[in-house]
């Protein structure tokens, strides 16, 4: 992790965040907010139920009206659920795991890395010791096996992921204190008779949390790409419950035949990831402009 | 020249890594209990689970089997795996070459495709150049693996018919999965060269290099370049991390046979020993690949720190 405000002098040009990249933001936020609102309003949104089987009507392309007038605007699957509701559905899933692991791993990383920091020595090595043991797993590999172990469930899900994801936060914030500890309003609060706890609640943290929710936006993005590996892979929310990795998994073998299978749910994992991005890129220029990337 | 001690404690500090990770290991499939039942089919009898729990030694005191476990592994003994009836290591380190061989490729596709991007990006900063590329390292990042796969199936194997869809074998088995699983590192990759260059570019050697009438490109490549490139090693062996977790989905995608497959398919066969086994290897190679990064860093960069 680099200091702050180590960022070379004389870097060519100022470092004024540009109208473009500020665009890309709100596309960024209106997108997440339009797919919040899809997946919250999902049941009303949905134009048939997700798990509405028939194999009549399998496999019909987008726009299809069927016999008796019902549509089916991004087609049906191989067992004739419409597609468009289970996208709607997907979105629930998608973000209820995503947003729910990041706010389990947010808070963990920062305790974790308040605690290690501020008391340094054993407590810091030891902390640190777990977090490089941890990285040493790929993230994947790690869930996927654990899951399997645990059972599939999106409550083990949430906790998996959740818990899984604590080191990066831990170490930005340990990167963070160790450069204020040696400030002179930790050193004025300390003066003034604050304990460990108040210097670390009331002065140190709010200086830390800019980043968190910067790295915790970039966190929930790769989340969500995680979440929709492991149902691709069969290991992560089971049939037949919608979610848009099962979705893609089950279109390899349509891939010619019917291409709206795979062209949809991959276009919203890639919308929604996309967005978090923008949001992200947009929060670090806004909040941290002095990051130096 | 690289002081022994400061060799002698990243080593030291590895194997501790691979200690925790043995550890990790032995408890991540007792996380649910009891680890037999999750070996056995559901419909298995009270006779087999009994069987099973006393041939695996899963009937002694924790501590007795946390103790043998990290014996065996010592030795490179894993057990043997369920399905195969076979010695769990060799049955991985037999496909390991091929994961390794996909790494490799893609890690080399990112980094060919990230160190260009990200120059132009940081030399032509705030222009549409910059945007375009920083929008492709984005794009890279935001697609999950297997879609990119199955869109690359689809144009190049079904459409144009120019590459195979899976399987190994030859050079052209190679291509898809490795560009697939290069793509979403590119995206990184690229982003940290365009800070790094950024970085470098305010510099004073750099501005001195500009005063003395050097022609910008010899600026750039000569003095900057040169300069961002060794941070870069360290992220690429860092990424080496995220690759391999990406290649648990490639090799699933590309029906690639490597270890991340080797995973899947143990796990759905309930083979945990094998799973065990595979699980290790891919966390020992990316540790032992980092300090070989660290120790080569160490000696190629002579201002590096030994904090």
């Amino acid at each position: 992790m680099r200091e702050r405000g180590s960022g070379a002098p004389g870097t060519p040009g100022p470092r004024v965040p540009s109208l473009r990249r500020n665009r890309m933001g709100l596309v960024g936020i209106g997108l997440l907010l339009a797919e919040v609102m899809a997946a919250l309003l999902a049941p009303t949104l949905a134009p048939h139920p997700p798990l509405d089987q028939d194999t009549t009507r399998r496999l019909k392309s987008p726009l299809t009206v069927a016999a008796g007038g019902a549509r089916f605007v991004l087609g049906t699957d191989q067992l004739g659920r419409d597609v468009l509701s289970r996208i709607l559905y997907g979105a629930r899933v998608s973000l209820l795991i995503g947003i729910s692991a990041v706010a389990i791993a947010a808070p963990l990383g920062v305790a974790v890395g308040l605690v290690a920091s501020y008391y340094g020595r054993t407590v810091d090595d030891v902390m640190m010791r777990v977090a490089d043991i941890q990285l040493a797993f790929p993230f994947i590999l790690l869930a996927v096996t654990v899951v399997a172990v645990l059972g599939p469930s999106v409550g083990n899900l949430i906790v998996v992921l959740g818990i899984a994801g604590w080191v990066p936060y831990a170490r930005l914030v340990r990167s963070e204190v160790l450069t204020l500890k040696g400030r002179e309003f930790v050193d004025a609060a300390r003066a003034l008779g604050g304990g460990d706890a108040r210097i670390i609640t009331r002065h140190i943290l709010p200086n830390v949390l800019t980043p968190v929710v910067v790295i915790g936006t970039f966190a929930l993005a790769n989340t969500i790409i995680v979440e929709s590996s492991l149902s691709f892979l069969g290991l992560g929310v089971q049939p037949p419950d919608p979610t848009w990795g099962g979705m893609l998994s089950d279109s390899r073998e349509y891939v010619t035949a019917a291409w709206w299978l795979w062209v949809f749910p991959g276009a919203a994992i890639l919308t929604t990831v996309l967005a978090i991005n923008f949001v992200g890129d947009w929060l670090r220029d806004v909040l941290d402009p002095r990051a130096p990337w | 020249m690289v002081p022994w001690w400061y060799v002698g404690r990243r080593v030291a500090h590895t194997a501790l890594i691979l200690i925790g990770i043995t550890v990790v290991v032995f408890w991540v499939i007792r996380l649910s209990g009891d680890p037999v039942l999750l070996m056995l089919p559901a419909d298995a009898s009270q006779q087999d689970i009994e069987r099973l729990r006393q041939s695996l030694g899963f009937d002694q005191p924790v501590h007795v089997q946390l103790w043998r476990f990290m014996e065996r592994v010592a030795t490179g003994d894993f057990g043997k795996s369920l399905r195969f009836q076979e010695p769990a290591l060799p049955l991985v380190l037999d496909r390991l070459p091929n994961t390794v061989l996909l790494a490799l490729t893609a890690l080399s596709i990112s980094t060919l495709v990230a160190i260009p991007l990200g120059v132009l990006s940081a030399v032509r900063r705030n222009s549409s150049w910059d945007y375009a590329a920083m929008f492709v390292a984005l794009l890279g990042q935001s697609m999950p693996i297997f879609w990119t796969g199955i869109m690359l199936i689809t144009v190049f194997s079904v459409a144009l018919d120019l590459f195979p869809s899976s399987g190994s074998g030859t050079f052209r088995h190679l291509v898809l999965p490795a560009v697939a699983l290069g793509f979403f590192s590119t995206g990184r990759v690229t982003r940290l060269v365009r800070g790094g260059m950024l970085e470098v570019l305010g510099q004073d050697y750099v501005r001195t290099a500009r005063a003395k009438g050097l022609a910008e490109r010899g600026v750039v490549y000569r003095h900057a370049l040169r300069n961002c490139l060794l941070p870069v090693i360290t992220i690429v062996g860092l990424e080496l991390g995220s690759t391999l977790g990406g290649a648990v989905v490639t090799e699933m995608v590309f029906a690639w046979p490597g270890v991340g497959r080797l995973i899947v398919s143990a796990i759905f066969a309930r083979d945990y020993p094998l799973v065990q086994a595979a699980v290790f290897v891919v966390a020992a190679m990316f540790v032992l690949v980092n300090l070989a990064v660290d120790l080569l860093y160490a000696v190629v960069d002579p201002r590096v720190r030994y904090a």
